[in-house]
């Protein structure tokens, strides 16, 4: 037992010391530094008190409600909480924390009981668990206002509500321990728990075009029940809004649904069945434990999973003879070949096609409003040049503005080695991020097109589109050069470089006027204007290309420190 | 242990990756209070066999036994024995070098009072003194693997396991560290178990070698021995006697690789 006492001091001294360490920041420089210290302190006045200024507004919040809807709000955050435990792994305070890896301690003398039990226990001390307990206490406070003589039950219930809570986070990590060393499988697991999240941007637009923007609910009421909506119609504040739709009625399915039921139930007289979901969550927190010993077990014994590393085919670009250099189209055939393998690009490809596609919904209301006829007949090229605008804006900030750190990363040092013209290296960039956003635009043009009858946006959305790329592709270029950094896998708040891509947008004026003024006034002017849009493009690009590249020949060493440095 | 028991015994230690035998009925034998030479060529199964002796990973058969207890059967007691510095170096990133290395002591259940008294001279020989306050995640490869070695010393450890020491350390550090193994392994009868690629090392600072190759043991004992057992002179390096024994292709094939050494081409073209 005293063996087991000292595994576990030093582990929650473990988990102590990660934890503040959130509070220390990476080395930095100048005006870096002053920035990150005042986050610190930010951090330090709001992160504690803020989690238990959250637990007492929740304890008040569920004594002005109702005794039945302080139960239905406790199900919700508990619900929230649990998804929020879930995604601990991928979540922002899982990523601001180190993660309490269990396999850095196995080359030391510590037992497996010391590290089930420490590795659960400790939980409390990371930062989710320092926002739970609050939160729980505060439900407590609120459910046991409304019935004090249910307060046993209440306490005997969130013992294993936070139990069950505690170990679903602890679950998930284990299960990313196992796969740890499978960087495919590793990926794979963040995209089934990213995946949900993601869907949620199809749901609004969703919503919108079933409901034709929420002007006919009756698909919505029938989703929730017509009985159910009729009555929420009527509702007059929040304690019957929740009662009314009794958000337990699917939650008390899900087990920490079973842990909140335990502890609210016995307040609605229900005693019975309190005692009930009480035994079921207590058999899922036995569940979850036996679970993540037999995991920490098999880690233990040097067992992972893994589905091997990943063979890819040849790609067979590099095997046509094109016209012009050879250095440059070898430079595209590498950067195609990551563009595609690279989990970084892939992951903001599939994000940046997502958000495109999401959009389509959107564009359904083209050319059906009531304003004058002269803004009507201009409203597609209007929508069509806000989508080039966003379409060009996302793809260059997270892409050409942070090549280097997106795309080549530790392989720059070849390139950097090398003594190809460095005009090539960003022309091949430009050439690649160019055509992709040409292959959106023509997906996404036609459905204006479609929708507006007007067919002379998809050509002009094309040329207006490669006339912006063109124009303001040296502007992300210079972001690229001067603001370089190491683009993460896992979005950790401090993606600053993108904040230098915006200078992208300064060159984008003239393009616009020269298509949008002649489009709306005189089209027969689109004939001439056009053509010296792209011309006003390819000016640009021509004149700041050289320069550029000069200035990416000097930088080299910076970019490559910035981009190669291990975070 | 007693002073005639081994310091790692093994017995037909065997582990396998599906199809692929890493290690294949290893008989292996050190005494303890020596500095042990483990080589082999990439794959070879040098990490798997370190991982298998730390208990780390369990053998697919076969036993072994480290300071004298089983590696399957009593990993706590092996892992309270020995000290390691992993292929993976299994670092918080987040901690300081000071942090790291009580850690270490910590989990050796050293007092934390001993535990402060010696991190200061382990991290003064390492040239670690300057950074020790910085997190890991700052520092370069040379330090990570500094640090992860004062973790493997804190607690004066029986046997030590290192995989690749030396990889990444300035020389300075290097020649204090093989200072320091050297007096442990005279003065307290420590043993230094470590495998490298680098054969001037392993000939001017072992006491014995194994060479492992393809899971096998392809010669074991002191470097005169497998000289002889070669067939080499008594001159012959260790390199020499390292190809010979695991049978490597020492010489670029002049055929296939003419257009890179010149050979079979007139001068002047070269």
């Amino acid at each position: 037992m005293a063996a087991l006492w000292g595994e576990l001091k030093t582990l929650f001294w473990l988990q102590g010391k990660l934890t503040l360490a959130m509070f220390r920041q990476k080395s930095a420089e100048g005006w870096m530094r002053i920035g990150q210290m005042l986050l610190v302190v930010f951090q330090l006045v709001f992160t504690f008190p803020m989690a238990l200024a959250m637990g007492a507004g929740l304890a008040v919040g569920l004594a002005m409600l109702s005794s039945r809807a302080a139960f239905e709000l406790a199900m919700l955050v508990n619900a929230g909480m649990g998804l929020i435990w879930l995604l601990l792994p991928s979540s922002y305070s899982g990523q601001m924390v180190e993660r309490f890896e269990m396999s850095r301690l196995f080359p030391y003398p510590i037992s497996l009981r010391g590290i089930v039990i420490g590795s659960t226990l400790i939980a409390t001390f990371s930062m989710t668990g320092l926002w739970t307990i609050p939160i729980l206490l505060g439900e407590m406070v609120g459910l046991a206002w409304h019935a004090p003589l249910s307060l046993p039950l209440i306490l005997l219930g969130a013992l294993p509500t936070y139990a069950l809570l505690v170990l679903s986070g602890r679950v998930m990590e284990d299960l990313f321990d196992l796969v740890a060393g499978d960087r495919r499988l590793r990926n794979v697991m963040l995209a089934i728990l990213v995946a949900p999240f993601m869907l949620l941007a199809f749901v609004q637009p969703i919503i919108q075009a079933v409901t034709r923007n929420f002007e006919d609910t009756s698909a919505l009421d029938r989703l929730i029940g017509l009985e159910i909506a009729e009555r929420l119609e009527q509702v007059t504040g929040p304690s019957e809004f929740l009662e009314v739709l009794a958000p337990s009625r699917l939650l008390k399915w899900l087990p920490v649904g079973w842990g909140t039921a335990g502890m609210g139930l016995g307040g609605q007289g229900e005693w019975g069945q309190a005692l009930g979901f009480l035994a079921l969550a207590l058999v899922v927190v036995g569940a979850l434990l036996w679970l993540h010993a037999g995991i920490a077990r098999r880690l233990m014994q040097g067992v992972t999973v893994t589905i091997g590393a990943e063979r890819v085919r040849s790609q067979g670009l590099g095997e046509v003879r094109l016209p012009g250099p050879s250095a440059l189209w070898t430079l595209v055939r590498k950067d195609w070949i990551h563009l595609f393998r690279n989990p970084m690009p892939r992951r903001l490809l599939l994000s940046f096609a997502i958000m495109a596609i999401s959009m389509i919904p959107a564009l359904g209301s083209v050319g059906k409003g009531e304003a004058p006829s002269q803004i009507m007949a201009a409203l597609p090229i209007l929508v069509a040049s806000f989508l080039i605008v966003i379409v060009s804006m996302v793809l260059n900030m997270t892409l050409t503005g942070d090549y280097f750190g997106v795309i080549d990363r530790e392989g720059l040092g070849t390139l950097a080695l090398s003594p190809v013209d460095r005009r090539y290296v960003l022309l091949s960039a430009n050439l690649l991020v160019g055509l992709y956003k040409l292959a959106t635009l023509m997906v996404l043009l036609p459905i204006i097109a479609i929708l507006s009858g007007e067919w002379l946006i998809w050509p002009l959305g094309l040329v207006l589109g490669l006339a912006l790329q063109v124009s303001c592709a040296p502007a992300y270029n210079l972001a690229a050069i001067i603001g370089p950094y190491r683009a993460q896998l896992k979005f950790q708040g401090r993606q600053r470089g993108s904040l230098w891509a915006f200078i992208g947008l300064l060159a984008s004026p003239p393009v616009l006027l020269l298509i949008l003024l002649p489009y709306i006034y005189s089209r027969g002017w689109l004939w001439l204007t056009a053509p010296l849009a792209l011309g006003y493009g390819a000016a640009v690009y021509g004149l700041t290309l050289g320069p550029l590249a000069r200035l990416l020949q000097r930088r080299e060493h910076r970019i490559l420190a910035a981009v190669t440095k291990e975070e | 242990m007693s002073a005639n028991a081994a310091a790692i015994r093994t017995a037909e230690l065997t582990r396998r990756f599906g199809q692929l035998t890493a290690v294949d009925q290893l008989n292996l034998e050190v005494p303890r209070g020596v500095i042990f030479g483990f080589l082999g060529p990439n794959g070879a199964g040098k990490s798997t066999t370190i991982n298998m002796l730390t208990s780390l990973l369990p053998p697919t058969s076969g036993t072994a036994t480290v300071a004298g207890h089983d590696i399957i059967a009593q990993p706590l007691e092996v892992k309270r024995r020995i000290g390691v510095a992993p292929e993976g170096l299994s670092l918080y990133e987040r901690l300081t070098a000071s942090e790291q290395i009580e850690l270490a002591g910590r989990l050796h259940g050293l007092p934390r009072d001993e535990i402060l008294r010696r991190i200061p001279p382990l991290l003064e020989l390492l040239e670690l003194g300057g950074a020790a306050n910085k997190m890991i995640l700052d520092y370069s490869a040379g330090m990570k693997k500094k640090t992860a070695l004062a973790c493997a010393l804190i607690h004066v450890p029986e046997i030590l396991f290192l995989d690749e020491p030396f990889e990444g350390i300035d020389p300075i550090s290097t020649r204090a560290l093989k200072g320091l193994l050297r007096e442990m392994v005279d003065q307290r009868g420590t043993t230094v178990f470590f495998s490298t690629h680098v054969m001037e090392l392993a000939e001017r600072f072992c006491d014995q070698v194994g060479i492992i190759n393809k899971g096998r043991l392809a010669g074991l004992g002191p470097i005169a021995d497998l000289r002889a057992a070669a067939g080499l002179a008594e001159d012959a390096s260790l390199e020499e006697v390292f190809v010979r024994t695991v049978g490597a292709k020492a010489d670029a094939d002049d055929e296939l690789l003419g257009w890179l050494t010149g050979a079979g081409r007139p001068a002047a073209e070269v």
